[in-house]
């Protein structure tokens, strides 16, 4: 008869395989939010808005000022700073939780029977012996497992942000008139 | 929060994700501006983008895994701020003086 012991039951327990299908079902979530986080990316990009950049304030001869703003230019949010957020996977735990109860009982039973026959001078006798003998084995196994992973957000990749150069062309505020 | 899937049910496993608190995202409505969307998920709309259904809005975490299914919305993503650009421009923008 075989019989599993507890060290073999914790050997059974398919820890690689839980591991690979953590990994790969790791894989597969970081796929989904990385594709998320590029469409994002490309909805920040292609959205654009009129921003008057500058407004030249003008002092004239005649005391008045006047305000004039420069045409509007359309610029997109990843310009301005809204960027997409990556996630990252940061900590994945398996924990594997096990009951194992076994149990043996025995059970004998023994009949004894005799028989006798006498008659004509003759006679016999038998006696007869039932043993039984029954070993029964249970086994009881109970198995949780919980899975735990963490995730953190992490800066986007360098470079998907364009690169900011600023060329100030505009004119020089003219000086405001003192008090005199 | 916790959702089921048809292997949860399978194994009767329990799975609970636990969001942040609220984040910055940028929503998409397929046909109009979500602004009804995201007040009924109790999010805040911070920017309505002009030309287009798209919008700008503070959302509880817990509704963004219930919006990325939403059929009214073409598009739902986290967003940040670069402090360091978004000041920079609103420098240069006049914005921030």
């Amino acid at each position: 008869m075989a019989k599993s012991s507890v060290g073999q039951e914790l050997l059974n327990v398919p820890l690689p395989e839980m591991v690979m299908k953590l990994g790969l079902g790791i894989a597969e979530a970081q796929r989904a939010l990385d594709e998320n986080s590029v469409e994002t990316a490309k909805e920040l990009a292609d959205t654009t808005i009129p921003l008057v950049l500058s407004t030249v304030q003008t002092f004239h001869e005649d005391g008045s000022v006047s305000f004039e703003n420069m045409p509007p230019v359309d610029v997109s949010l990843l310009q301005i700073g809204l960027l997409p957020t990556f996630y990252q996977f940061a900590e994945a735990t398996i924990e594997v939780t096990m009951d194992i109860k076994t149990t043996s009982s025995t059970d004998t039973s023994v009949k004894v029977g005799a028989k006798a026959k006498a008659g004509f001078g003759m006679w016999s006798a038998s006696v007869s012996v039932d043993v039984a003998h029954n070993r029964k084995f249970g086994k009881e196994v109970h198995g949780t497992s919980r899975l735990v992973t963490r995730m953190v957000p992490v800066p986007p990749p360098p470079r998907i942000a364009p690169e900011l150069v600023v060329n100030d062309l505009r004119p020089t505020p003219e000086p405001t008139p003192s008090p005199e | 929060m916790a959702q089921r899937s048809n292997i949860a049910r399978a194994f009767g496993a329990q799975i609970r994700v636990t969001p942040p608190d609220t984040g910055l995202f940028l929503v998409e409505g397929r046909t109009r501006p979500p602004g009804q969307i995201i007040a009924e998920f109790g999010g805040q709309i911070v920017l309505v983008i002009p030309g287009g259904n798209r919008i700008l809005a503070l959302l509880p975490g817990a509704a963004y895994p219930a919006l990325l299914s939403h059929r009214d919305l073409r598009h739902i993503g986290p967003v940040s701020i670069d402090q360091e650009r978004f000041a920079h421009f609103m420098e240069q923008s006049g914005l921030a003086r």
